[in-house]
């Protein structure tokens, strides 16, 4: 049952995991919210999405939900390939 | 018996369709199909041992006490993990009763199955009494202590001191049905519950179970407390003992106050 | 007699298990969802991520790209994730409090007919908040997706 040579425990892995789930709920809101000031349509525009990425704090946004979700669903997914 | 004429007329009965498997000789399983008459308080057990008795002596099933106290008959009755011993049919309202072995576990034959896997997880969680005197001590066999508990301290973990280790939860478990190495509701309830008892002085009870197949498989289905035939209700113990592993609940534990009892041999 | 192996996968529910929720109650229904909304998440987030990185191949590359996914197809795989998403954050913030031992009662002695405290209503009302949750926002994205 014990396995000692892991560089985290499971109860630290499982901290992560929720911390990371709640921290990505909030920049999701953000950028969700980001999209909703303009109407669906123009949201999509390329200009439009261009002159977000000159945005230092949206990019921050963005780079974070990618870190956020990639650690808490390949988390995830572990979780439910432990078999 | 003069109306036993009479009786038989009232009879209600029952189709009961038992899950047949002999793996020692690896028959093909399959379900054989009886009648039997029951009456209000006609358990399940006892349909299967009227079975026995007079339809076909070669079903095999495990039971004991046939009160619930003993865990042996469980299986599972209309698709859910039940005593067979505390299931009566009739309060089940249905016209077919369809009994299978426990699922999670290892079938020997019909319903009985093999415990080894559940109570090897059990002893794993060590669930027993860990003093400290017993380490330092060399004359603690000699030496017999009483416990000062308050009810309160008492009540924290007697709850789950009232499992009969039936393997109901175990079988009921989502995790369980995927992991072999996942400890089951029922250890990981025995292991706060003697984590709790102010009795116990074991430093590194909960390491036992931070492990990637351990404590942190659970999601909380909730499947274990629903099946419990006793009311332990193992999903509140495990995410009890949840809340000291994250730090979020201090274990504050005041060790209960030791006294030495004098021994006759002592006394005289 | 041949001794049945400790490793047995004999008589394993495996995903068959996951597969039939309605036996044991809300909780495990919400155990399934929780899994199964994880899982597309994923799968969509990295679709998302594929997408909207086409916007570097220029002005061409990223409006042909967005003609394949705005259709009605398009919308109502986009709703069905604004659902996931909002259960599996709504139900996820209650299992984070549930897995440290807020909001399930403290252990007491069982009584006749037993009622586990840990399935208690607090529980059972929060997944179908989160399930509420859910249905007002896909409404919402239903109304903002195909109002125009």
């Amino acid at each position: 049952m014990m396995e000692r040579h892991r560089m985290l425990k499971e109860s630290q892995i499982m901290k992560i995991h929720y911390i990371t789930g709640i921290a990505a709920i909030f920049v999701v809101a953000v950028h969700i919210l980001m999209r909703l000031i303009v109407p669906f349509g123009s949201s999509l525009e390329y200009d439009y999405i261009i002159s977000n990425y000159k945005n230092i704090f949206y990019v921050f946004i963005l780079e974070s939900i990618l870190v956020l979700i990639s650690i808490h669903g390949f988390n995830g997914i572990r979780i439910i390939l432990l078999v | 018996m003069i109306n036993s004429n009479e009786n038989n007329k009232d009879e209600k009965k029952i189709v009961l369709k038992i899950f047949r498997e002999n793996t020692a000789q690896k028959t093909d399983s399959h379900y054989d199909t009886f009648n039997v008459p029951y009456k209000k308080w006609t358990t399940v057990l006892d349909a299967l041992l009227y079975v026995k008795s007079y339809m076909d002596p070669s079903v095999a099933i495990r039971y004991s006490c046939r009160m619930a106290s003993c865990g042996s008959c469980g299986m599972k009755i209309n698709g859910i993990p039940r005593l067979a011993c505390y299931t009566k049919i009739s309060e089940l309202e249905t016209s077919t009763i369809e009994c299978e072995p426990l699922p999670n576990l290892p079938v020997i034959r019909d319903l009985v199955t093999d415990f080894s896997r559940f109570f090897n997880h059990h002893k794993n969680i060590q669930p027993y009494i860990q003093s400290k005197d017993g380490v330092d001590d060399p004359d603690t066999e000699k030496k017999t202590f009483s416990f000062y508990q308050s009810p309160d301290e008492v009540d924290k973990y007697l709850q789950f001191s009232y499992c009969i280790k039936c393997g109901l939860c175990y079988s009921a478990c989502p995790t369980v049905g995927t992991d072999l190495k996942f400890p089951g509701p029922q250890a990981l309830a025995q292991l706060y519950r003697y984590y709790a008892d102010t009795r116990d002085e074991t430093k590194n009870r909960l390491d036992i179970v931070d492990d990637r197949h351990g404590i942190w498989r659970c999601h909380f289905a909730g499947s274990c407390s629903k099946v419990c035939p006793k009311g332990v209700d193992p999903a509140l113990g495990i995410q009890l003992l949840r809340s000291y592993m994250l730090g979020i609940s201090k274990n504050d534990k005041k060790l209960a106050e030791k006294n030495e009892i004098q021994t006759d041999e002592e006394s005289i | 007699m041949k001794e049945i192996e400790h490793d047995s996968r004999n008589n394993l529910e495996g995903i068959k298990g996951w597969l039939n929720p309605s036996r044991y109650g809300w909780e495990r229904i919400s155990y399934w969802f929780q899994r199964l909304t994880g899982v597309f998440l994923l799968i969509y987030f990295i679709g998302h991520v594929y997408e909207t990185s086409t916007i570097v191949n220029g002005q061409n590359a990223w409006e042909s790209f967005l003609e394949l996914t705005q259709t009605v197809w398009g919308h109502l795989f986009l709703i069905m994730v604004i659902g996931a998403s909002s259960f599996h954050s709504a139900n996820g913030i209650r299992l984070i409090f549930t897995h440290v031992g807020i909001g399930l009662g403290t252990p007491s002695r069982p009584d006749y007919p037993y009622s586990p405290s840990s399935l208690n209503y607090r529980q059972k009302s929060g997944i179908w908040i989160a399930l509420i949750l859910s249905a007002a926002a896909m409404y919402y994205g239903f109304t903002v997706l195909f109002g125009e």
